[in-house]
């Protein structure tokens, strides 16, 4: 599998390198700026990105910018942003076109490298991987709890770890229930949040994040 | 004060004969600078007559117009003009330099500026002064001179009265009103009477400069309320230099946080995860990334207690301004010498920080850039004011708007200070900072 690395510390740039290296990814090229990267992007045809989001110049969000671009010239490109904070704003402005294949994680996330590799995976396979806190932060703010109190506590759970973009194997395997239990929690969900079932992993998400961003 | 002790100290221990010449030599400075105020006041007068009156005709009768406008600020302008060479000359009678208070136009654009100037109560009373100065600083000023050259007339009649010949007698008289000076011996009469009149002309110049220049310092000078406004537009600048300041430094440390100590951990945690991972397969590998994890959280304890001394150096709030200094120089990678003068440890806290931010910021810039040799630090601590000098002789050139030293002078001057920085190409660089204290 084909990475591409966008990180402008070469302390970390290096460690990702290694990194992915040792669970059999290619590094195709690795980078320090927006304009390097677009243009690897470009030469390369990478089956995943992995993508800072403070880069040169402004080391604001640069980052964030530089996946939507990617993304606008090779529609569903996969990539995952790291970050030291979660910005809600920048997980809709990823989210937004509704395909999958996208991630946005903590740098944090990089010392567990089975975690991560798996998120990186699951991204280059057109999944979605949203940092856990990024999730909570969204579930826990005060003006969605009306529709949100509907849920139990356990649908709660299942909710977050959709989000996460986790699988329903993935989820039973992580709560120790059976996956038919999942499948219940998830349309009860869908049901409460009166959210149209889907089958595919991100378009739930998307779902999740289009109702939590418009409900009231 | 001092000056004052030593002369009257001087002036009893030397003979009277001294003294006396002295005060003579002191009268006659006074008198001529009084008589040269005067002139330049009968100069004023007329040219400032000629600028009330035509600018404020001009105005008045192009007012219907929008020329009229422009005018009326070119008017005020000349006022302005004007009023400042009154203020001058009496800032120069009076040893006391006059202060000018103008407002300046909030927004860009003719209309503000029309409005402003309107506005400024110092355009009214700029008119006020010239119109009465051309009137009575113009009488003032012709009887005082009128009054001192017949003095000096009388004074120096023996040596031209024979020249002035009358009409009527062919010979050479001089008609004084009283007598007529027809000889010599009637010129040295005339002579004895301009010496008796001579203190009279002093006294009547004395009276008609000083007392002239304490009207146009009281016109011309900032009323209580102009001063008050003054000091709030400064106030409110300042302080929201001041927060600006604040600000900036707090990117800078949000900055300098992302980019050391937190990339840093962020590796050191990449590090620790590989090093578990290659634990059971290949021991060497993870006792390298554990080599590694290791000196990344060094640096990071490094960076993050740079950045804390940066907010708030330790040794500045446990042992004040002196040791805090000592200890910049030490740290600095040059040879850098301090003079401390005066009980600088009873400054302000607020204070002492700023001066040690001046002294660490000028010395880093020496280090980094000017590649000097040696720097010199002296802080002076007077009654009123605290000053931190820093010299060094490295090549010059420093940006005084540099952001470093922009955030200083920020800093500086929302404490009422200065910050000066003088760096010519080719050195010496100089950055010196003032801030009042008491």
């Amino acid at each position: 599998m084909r990475v591409i690395i966008c990180e402008d510390h070469a302390l970390v740039r290096d460690g990702l390198e290694r990194l992915l290296g040792n669970h059999g990814f290619d590094v195709a090229a690795s980078v320090d700026n927006p304009g390097a990267f677009l243009a690897a992007v470009k030469r390369e045809r990478p089956d995943v990105c992995v993508v800072d989001v403070r880069l040169p110049p402004s080391f604001t969000d640069e980052g964030v910018k530089a996946a939507i671009e990617a993304r606008r010239q090779i529609p569903g490109l996969p990539i995952l942003i790291l970050s030291q904070y979660v910005e809600q704003t920048y997980a809709r402005e990823l989210l937004t076109g509704g395909e999958g294949g996208v991630g946005y994680l903590l740098k944090d996330r990089v010392a567990d490298p089975k975690q991560f590799v798996d998120a990186v995976r699951r991204v280059a396979d057109g999944g979605t991987a949203l940092d856990p806190e990024a999730v909570a932060r969204l579930l826990g703010r005060p003006e969605r709890q009306g529709r949100l109190e509907l849920l139990t506590p356990r649908e709660r759970e299942v909710l977050s770890l959709m989000a996460e973009g986790r699988s329903n194997s993935a989820i039973a395997e992580k709560l120790v229930i059976t996956e038919r239990a999942v499948e219940k929690h998830v349309s009860n969900i869908f049901w409460k949040l009166d959210l149209p079932a889907t089958s595919k992993d991100h378009r739930r998400v998307l779902a999740v994040l289009a109702w939590l961003q418009t409900a009231d | 004060m001092a000056m004052n002790n030593t002369e009257t100290l001087d002036m009893s221990a030397v003979g009277s004969t001294t003294g006396s010449r002295r005060s003579i030599v002191a009268l006659a400075a006074t008198a001529t600078r009084d008589f040269i105020y005067l002139l330049a006041v009968l100069c004023m007068s007329i040219i400032g007559f000629v600028v009330w009156v035509t600018g404020l005709s001009l105005t008045v009768s192009l007012l219907i117009l929008i020329i009229g406008f422009a005018i009326w600020v070119g008017t005020a302008y000349a006022f302005r003009a004007t009023a400042t060479v009154d203020r001058h000359l009496a800032g120069w009678m009076r040893r006391e330099p006059i202060p000018a208070i103008y407002t300046k136009p909030s927004q860009r654009g003719f209309l503000a500026l029309v409005r402003s100037v309107t506005r400024d109560p110092q355009t009214w009373k700029d008119l006020g002064w010239i119109v009465l100065n051309s009137i009575l600083g113009f009488v003032v000023a012709t009887v005082a001179l009128t009054f001192t050259g017949l003095v000096l007339a009388y004074i120096t009649m023996p040596l031209w009265w024979w020249a002035i010949s009358d009409p009527h007698t062919q010979y050479a008289t001089l008609n004084l009103g009283i007598y007529t000076v027809t000889s010599t011996g009637w010129a040295l009469v005339t002579t004895a009477l301009g010496l008796v009149l001579a203190p009279l002309a002093f006294a009547l110049n004395r009276g008609a400069a000083s007392g002239h220049a304490a009207v146009a310092a009281a016109i011309l000078g900032p009323s209580e309320s102009q001063r008050l406004h003054a000091r709030v537009r400064e106030l409110a600048t300042t302080r929201a230099d001041a927060v600006e300041a604040a600000n900036e430094q707090l990117e800078r440390i949000e900055r300098d946080l992302h980019d050391g100590a937190q990339a840093r951990l962020v590796a050191l945690a990449m590090e620790l995860g590989m090093a578990e991972e290659e634990l059971a397969n290949n021991p060497d590998a993870a006792r390298e990334s554990v080599r590694k994890a290791r000196d990344e959280a060094l640096n990071a304890l490094g960076e993050l207690r740079d950045l804390s001394r940066g907010l708030r150096p330790a040794l500045l709030q446990d042992r004040g301004l002196g040791t805090a200094i000592e200890d910049l120089a030490h740290r600095a990678p040059l040879p850098v010498t301090v003079t401390v003068t005066g009980e600088i440890e009873d400054t302000p806290e607020t204070v002492q920080t700023a001066v040690y931010f001046v002294v660490a910021e000028a010395l880093t810039n020496t280090a980094k850039h000017s590649a000097a040799t040696t720097a010199r630090v002296s802080i002076e601590r007077t009654d009123t004011a605290i000053g931190a000098t820093v010299l060094d002789d490295g090549r010059g050139g420093a940006n005084p708007q540099g952001s470093g030293l922009a955030g200083l002078h920020k800093r500086v001057r929302a404490l009422d200070g200065r910050l000066d920085v003088i760096s010519p190409p080719g050195g010496p660089t100089v950055v010196r900072a003032e801030i009042p204290c008491a």
